[in-house]
């Protein structure tokens, strides 16, 4: 039984459809990559999910179908979205930032989830009284997986995390999700634009055209299809 | 100078409940960017409440406790009955909706307790308070003292505990803490809570002084109003700050200019809002976020 399962997922922003029955599931353990153009969908379908915008369909979360979505629910079961933009609570600090991650945590695990994070991000403690909106953006993308970490998540929703950050950068955070899956088995679905970082981290890839899924299979078999090469991969 | 010093600890009483009732504002300004017009209304109610209680034979401190904390209930409940259904309109329509609670209140208030000038107990001694060489009214120290202590407690609570970051996270970012699991419709309705406890506590410490009517806040909520945009609408400090020191100033103008006297301080609290405006459209703490994209 997969973690998270869509069956014909339609999202809708008022009268305007978004994405016109969705269906993706994230296996327990995988990191599964959400692809596609600007305007395919991969926010919509994340908003979707946690019921950020009103949708329709169903959503299947550790065999259980959540009915009435909304993102506060989602986040108490375990579903840490991280949103396009980041999240960031500019005007707080990262320290504020991080324990309202842990907001519904009692102040002792608030304390064990702090330590964990900063496995991961050590910079994170001596930064801890810096206002959160004069980090640079990638380690604004950084803090905002630590508060994603905080929340102890099942799994993690990630809206383009490359979006706007140096090759380098990417790279370093691409280097850490894969740890925080493999190390804290935090299970992964990750949109992106950039498709050949996500498919050399991603077990299982679905790529969005117009709010469909257009194709999708195992990480390197799409890698290694024509059409998926042709336009997103750019060779 | 001990009458200056008289008239600066009257004028910081009075400031003080400027304060509070501008704080109350603040409160609701920073999660909805809305003015509650009926927050004066809702001390109002708030203190006739505590008036019954006394004449029920509560101890007014009794009866002080009691409002405050149904005070707080009645504020969640408002806004959980009353602004809930109009939290996505625009914000005109909450204002309105702010105004019709102003006149709804006043009116009710009316008819349960009639329109009669009513005299409210102080809870302070009444003989005055030699500090220094100085008499200084005992309910000027005491309005201070208790404004001090409500100020003081709010602002731990907003920087020490979870549920107060959790506050002031649902008011600046709503989307961005609904993900993260924040209930943010209830810690608006919390805010209303609090923005009416602590309109309470200035409706009590006042009605001594003004005594009891239905109108008996309207005034206070233009110099509360005038304070909060003094010290920038936006910040909880400078309320309190524009509160004392327009108590200050407008106690000393009274007192000593003789062209202003009682009758014109409303006017002057008002020239302050539109100088204020003028030179300093973000008040005295408002101030511009630092932020990267
Ligand atoms: N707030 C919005 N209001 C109306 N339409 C929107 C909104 N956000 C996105 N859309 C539309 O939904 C479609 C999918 O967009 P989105 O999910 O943001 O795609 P992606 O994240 O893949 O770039 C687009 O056609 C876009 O115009
Ligand atoms: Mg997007």
């Amino acid at each position: 039984m997969p973690l998270l399962e869509t069956q014909a997922l339609h999202g809708r922003y008022g009268q305007i459809e978004a994405i016109h029955g969705v269906d993706i599931s994230v296996e327990r353990g995988a990191i599964v990559a959400l692809l596609g153009a600007n305007g395919s969908g991969k926010t919509s379908t994340l908003r979707a999910i946690t019921g950020t915008i009103k949708t329709e369909g169903t959503v299947l979360y550790d065999g259980v179908a959540l009915h009435q979505r909304t993102p506060e629910g989602a986040a108490r079961l375990g579903i840490a979205h991280v949103p396009e933009g980041r999240g960031t609570l500019s005007a707080l600090t990262v320290w504020e930032n991080l324990s309202l991650g842990a907001f519904t945590k009692s102040r002792k695990h608030m304390q064990e989830r702090y330590e964990r994070a900063v496995v991961y991000f050590p910079w994170l403690e001596e930064r801890k009284h810096q206002t959160a909106g004069t980090l640079s953006g990638g380690e604004q993308q950084m803090l905002a997986i630590a508060r994603a970490l905080m929340m102890e998540p099942k799994l993690m929703l990630l809206d383009e995390p490359s979006l706007g950050l140096a090759p380098m950068i990417v790279r370093q955070i691409f280097d850490l999700l894969r740890k925080i899956n493999k190390e804290d088995g935090v299970s992964i679905l990750v949109a992106e634009q950039n498709a050949t970082i996500a498919l050399a981290a991603a077990d299982h890839a679905y790529v969005l055209e117009a709010g469909h899924v257009a194709v999708h299979g195992p990480g390197d078999e799409l890698m290694r299809d024509d059409r998926v090469r042709r336009s997103y991969l750019g060779y | 100078m001990h009458d200056l010093a008289q008239q600066i600890v009257s004028g910081l009483a009075q400031g003080s409940i400027f304060a509070s009732l501008a704080l109350a504002l603040v409160l609701i300004y920073r999660a909805m960017g809305i003015i509650n017009f009926a927050q004066g209304e809702l001390a109002m109610f708030t203190t006739y409440i505590a008036w019954q209680l006394t004449q029920m034979g509560l101890p007014i401190w009794l009866a002080f406790a009691a409002t405050v904390v149904v005070a707080f209930a009645g504020g969640v409940a408002l806004e959980r009955i009353v602004i809930r259904p109009v939290e996505r309109a625009n914000q005109l329509t909450i204002v309105i909706v702010t105004l019709g609670l102003f006149i709804s209140i006043n009116g009710l208030a009316g008819w349960f307790w009639g329109y009669i000038v009513k005299a409210f107990p102080t809870p302070f001694p009444t003989t005055p308070l030699q500090i220094g060489g100085v008499a200084f009214s005992a309910q000027d120290v005491g309005v201070i003292v208790v404004s001090v202590v409500t100020l003081g407690l709010i602002s731990l609570f907003f920087q020490k505990t979870k549920l107060g970051l959790a506050m002031r996270a649902a008011a600046l970012y709503p989307e961005q803490s609904r993900v993260l699991g924040i209930r943010v419709g209830w810690m608006l309705a919390l805010g209303w809570g609090l923005a009416s406890a602590v309109g309470a506590i200035s409706g009590i410490m006042i009605a001594p002084v003004v005594f009891l009517d239905p109108n008996m806040m309207q005034s206070v909520l233009v110099y509360a109003f005038a304070a909060a945009v003094l010290g920038g609408i936006e910040s909880p400090l400078g309320a309190v700050v524009g509160g004392l020191v327009l108590g200050v100033v407008i106690n000393l103008l009274g007192t000593y200019v003789d062209a202003i006297g009682n009758e014109l301080r409303l006017a002057a609290a008002l020239a302050i809002i539109v100088v204020v405006l003028l030179v300093r459209p973000a008040g005295l703490f408002g101030r511009v976020t630092v932020q990267r994209v």
